[in-house]
């Protein structure tokens, strides 16, 4: 009789209703639909009937143009390599700013006196959005790569740093009690509790660079670049045509989510003990 | 069981040691300048800087406007855009987590256009609405509105279901449950999403202002790099930071005095 | 107190819950008098929650009804209150606001609201500290403040789940007196679901003991000691042994 004791595993069955036009109409599948296509069909109505005059492109114009884009070469390149050379600033400053910052946040965490050295320097920089040394990195690096990179390491930096030394911070101090009954060592608390326990936050913080990052690579090529995503809305934007900007919009979109996933992905491959809210 | 504030005595260099840092930091900048170990045309001592703001106080060279009418344009472009932003996306996300029919019709929406950052819109506003203040607002509520939404949403989401469920034995109603019991627990997230939405619209702002605009702190940032002036630039970079910092500071105090029952 | 003769207030008939093919209740047929404290003992796991669950509305039945006064149970209409297992004040409203809410829902007067309140809070103690919001008291306190807010909306059905298996045994005792107290004051319908057999015998009138899912009725003890009760009187060791047979599940 024994298997039946604390079986809580009822919630995961599911009961059976039968089918009615309500449960039709607040199906979450049916209501997404209904907006996607609602959304696209008021697009294109706005761009058809001319609201912003030439300045909307019609959703399937947009399509038409990427398409052309894979097989013509646009300002030296075609469209894989417009989208290669945003992303490899993206890798390349994105895992510089991380292997320097969550390492950093997490000692900064463990160790007061390095607190008390970086932590002033670094409530200094927070607020200063990256951004804002778009300028500044041209002026010292020129136009090249290393200005874009250097924004994006800029941009990165703070919510990795942050995020990994809140991490430890706020890990449950009865955790360290585990160890420490079991006569672990300060080596053992850090290893099997600090970091562990500190992986989710550092996970978080590695998402928010990202976006952050792409938001920072975006700024730089619009600024000033030959190639690259953000170019395309540039040249776009220079030329008024707004098919090319909402086409880089939309691969940068998607650029964006794609490289968001992948850190989810590896995520839930380090840490698969993670509690999630359902749905979110 | 009130809980009481102990004072831990920490060690005299520990108090010390920010301070040290922070000068050390101003020296070892104001020295690199002066020895010219950095050329003046790359960097401004912090000195110069100083100098450079009290003159543009009043002084409208090199970028046609003073230091107050900057700040000015940029608070009210930040302003406008982030209280747009809340009086939507604080409702928006707040019904989305609750009312299964909007958030099946807002999700796919909001996800479509959630990863595109947020300057990518400059040139269509810069088409739709020219480089005034409509399109930067614009630029600006697209950033705020997210954590916004987000925030909220999640928030209504992690309300006790066991609260739910008492409500409910007392036979409220779904709009009762949602105003008495999702709204106040959602709160605390909402004020996440108030120091998020900021740190987002500052941002952009000056991305926005960078590349479209005709007065504002990021344009005097850009103005400073093309006149070839880096104390401008600089002051510009640490204006933007300063103002941004005391706005935060601001939410942060309103934040704990109104949620002072909901904290421990 | 209530005879043989009382009312019928509470009648179930025939409750089934199944999820897919597991079928969690079957067929559980029993009623409660008006004034009646039942209590509900069984194994672990064996679906009391579920049942509870349906009891209260909150998850419909498969099949079966529920008559409170003769008609189906609905908590617009009938007041059925419900104690959790884990605390349920609202964080954001101070001790006084919390018992009061239940009957802000039911929409009574206000006057009529704080009266009862207040009568309520001065029978558990919460006084002293109505003006203090829940974070600021503790654990035993948040289960009073609980019961409490249960017991002011006058319940036709009060359902309670194990509210006191969380509390040390010293304040488990004081809690189960000041339970049985409110209840005889006010007269209320309560049923009173334990897995623990000493609190069942100590605080209950009749009990009904459940078996292994499908769960359904074993037995039904009637508890007829005086009150106060005596944990050592041999009637009631005898009473709690014969339970303790009932669920025995090794």
């Amino acid at each position: 009789m024994s298997n039946s004791i604390a079986n809580e595993t009822i919630n995961h069955s599911k009961n059976k209703e039968p089918f009615s036009i309500v449960r039709l109409l607040t199906n979450t599948y049916f209501l997404n639909a209904v907006s996607l296509i609602a959304f696209f069909l008021l697009w294109d109505y706005v761009a058809r009937e001319r609201i912003f005059h030439d300045s909307l492109a019609r959703p399937l114009e947009v399509v038409d143009q990427i398409v052309r884009l894979t097989q013509i070469k646009y300002a030296g390149t075609n469209l894989w390599g417009h989208i290669w050379a945003s992303t490899q600033r993206i890798v390349i400053g994105f895992f510089l700013a991380a292997i320097v910052a969550v390492p950093l946040g997490l000692f900064m965490a463990l160790n007061k006196y390095v607190n008390a050295i970086v932590k002033p320097l670094f409530d200094l920089f927070k607020p200063m959005p990256p951004i804002a040394w778009c300028t500044i990195a041209v002026l010292w690096f020129g136009i090249g790569e290393t200005s874009k990179v250097f924004i994006i390491i800029i941009g990165s930096f703070v919510p990795c740093l942050l995020n990994a030394y809140n991490g430890v911070r706020l890990v449950d101090p009865e955790l360290y009690d585990v160890i420490r009954v079991l006569g672990g060592s300060r080596r053992d608390e850090i290893f099997h509790v600090c970091f562990p326990a500190s992986f989710p936050a550092v996970f978080a913080g590695l998402q928010i660079s990202l976006s952050v990052a792409w938001t920072c690579v975006l700024a730089a090529e619009l600024v000033n670049s030959r190639e690259g995503m953000g170019f395309l809305i540039k040249r776009g934007m220079d030329t008024h045509k707004p098919e090319l900007v909402l086409g880089g919009m939309l691969l940068i979109a998607a650029a964006a989510w794609l490289t968001s996933q992948l850190v989810s992905l590896l995520e839930r491959k380090l840490c698969p003990w993670k509690r999630t809210i359902d749905n979110l | 069981m009130a809980y009481k504030e102990v004072e831990v005595k920490q060690p005299l260099m520990l108090t010390i040691l920010p301070y040290v840092s922070i000068i050390a930091f101003f020296a070892l900048w104001e020295l690199v300048v002066q020895t010219g170990f950095i050329p003046d045309t790359l960097l401004a001592a912090p000195s110069t800087v100083v100098k450079t703001f009290i003159v543009k106080l009043h002084d409208i060279n090199p970028d046609g406007a003073t230091m107050g009418t900057h700040a000015w344009t940029s608070i009210q472009e930040a302003f406008l855009g982030y209280a747009l932003s809340l009086l939507i996306g604080i409702p928006l996300g707040l019904c989305m987590g609750w009312f299964k029919v909007v958030e099946g019709l807002c999700r796919p929406i909001f996800e479509l256009i959630r990863p595109i950052p947020p300057i990518a819109w400059i040139p269509l506003t810069v088409f739709w609405f020219g480089i005034g203040l409509t399109g930067k607002v614009f630029i600006i509520w697209i950033a705020g509105i997210v954590p916004c939404v987000i925030n909220s949403w999640v928030g209504v989401r992690m309300t006790n279901p066991t609260l739910i469920q008492m409500a409910r034995t007392y036979g409220a109603s779904d709009w009762q449950i949602f105003t008495q019991l999702c709204i106040p627990s959602a709160l605390p997230m909402v004020f996440g999403a108030l120091q998020l939405a900021l740190t987002y619209c500052w941002t952009n702002l000056v991305g926005a202002e960078l590349l479209a605009a005709d007065s504002g702190l990021g344009y005097l940032i850009t103005m400073g790099g093309r006149v070839a002036r880096p104390d401008i630039v600089v002051l510009g970079m640490i204006c933007v930071g300063v103002s941004g910092a005391i706005i935060g500071f601001v939410i942060d105090q309103v934040e704990k005095k109104l949620l002072a029952g909901i904290r421990r | 107190m209530p005879t043989q003769e009382a009312p019928v207030k509470i009648r179930v008939n025939n409750l089934t819950k199944r999820f897919g093919d597991l079928t969690v209740l079957n067929g559980i047929n029993f009623t409660i008098k008006k004034g009646e404290l039942l209590a509900i003992v069984g194994p672990t796991g064996c679906g009391k929650t579920t049942f509870l669950n349906c009891l209260s509305k909150l998850m419909p039945a498969t099949e079966g009804e529920i008559l409170i006064d003769g008609e189906e149970a609905n908590p617009r209409k009938h007041n059925i209150s419900y104690v959790f297992q884990e605390p349920t004040c609202l964080p954001w409203r101070t001790v006084r606001e919390n018992v009061a809410y239940g009957m802000e829902i039911k929409r009574i007067p206000k006057r009529e609201c704080e009266e009862r309140a207040n009568q309520i809070m001065d029978l558990v103690g919460l006084s002293s500290c109505a003006d203090l919001y829940p974070n600021q008291v503790s654990a035993s306190m948040m289960q009073r403040i609980a019961v409490s807010r249960a017991f002011a909306v006058n319940p036709d059905l009060l359902l309670m789940d194990e509210p006191y298996g969380q509390l040390d045994v010293k304040l488990r005792y004081y809690l189960e007196d000041e339970l049985v107290n409110l209840w005889r004051k006010l007269g209320s319908t309560v049923l009173f679901v334990t897995h623990n057999i000493e609190e069942a015998v100590y605080v209950a009138e009749r009990i009904l003991v459940l078996t292994n899912k499908p769960t359904s009725i074993k037995a039904e003890i009637i508890v007829d000691l005086p009150r106060p009760r005596n944990l050592i009187d041999p009637r009631f060791v005898d009473l709690r042994k014969q339970v303790t047979e009932l669920i025995r599940w090794w």
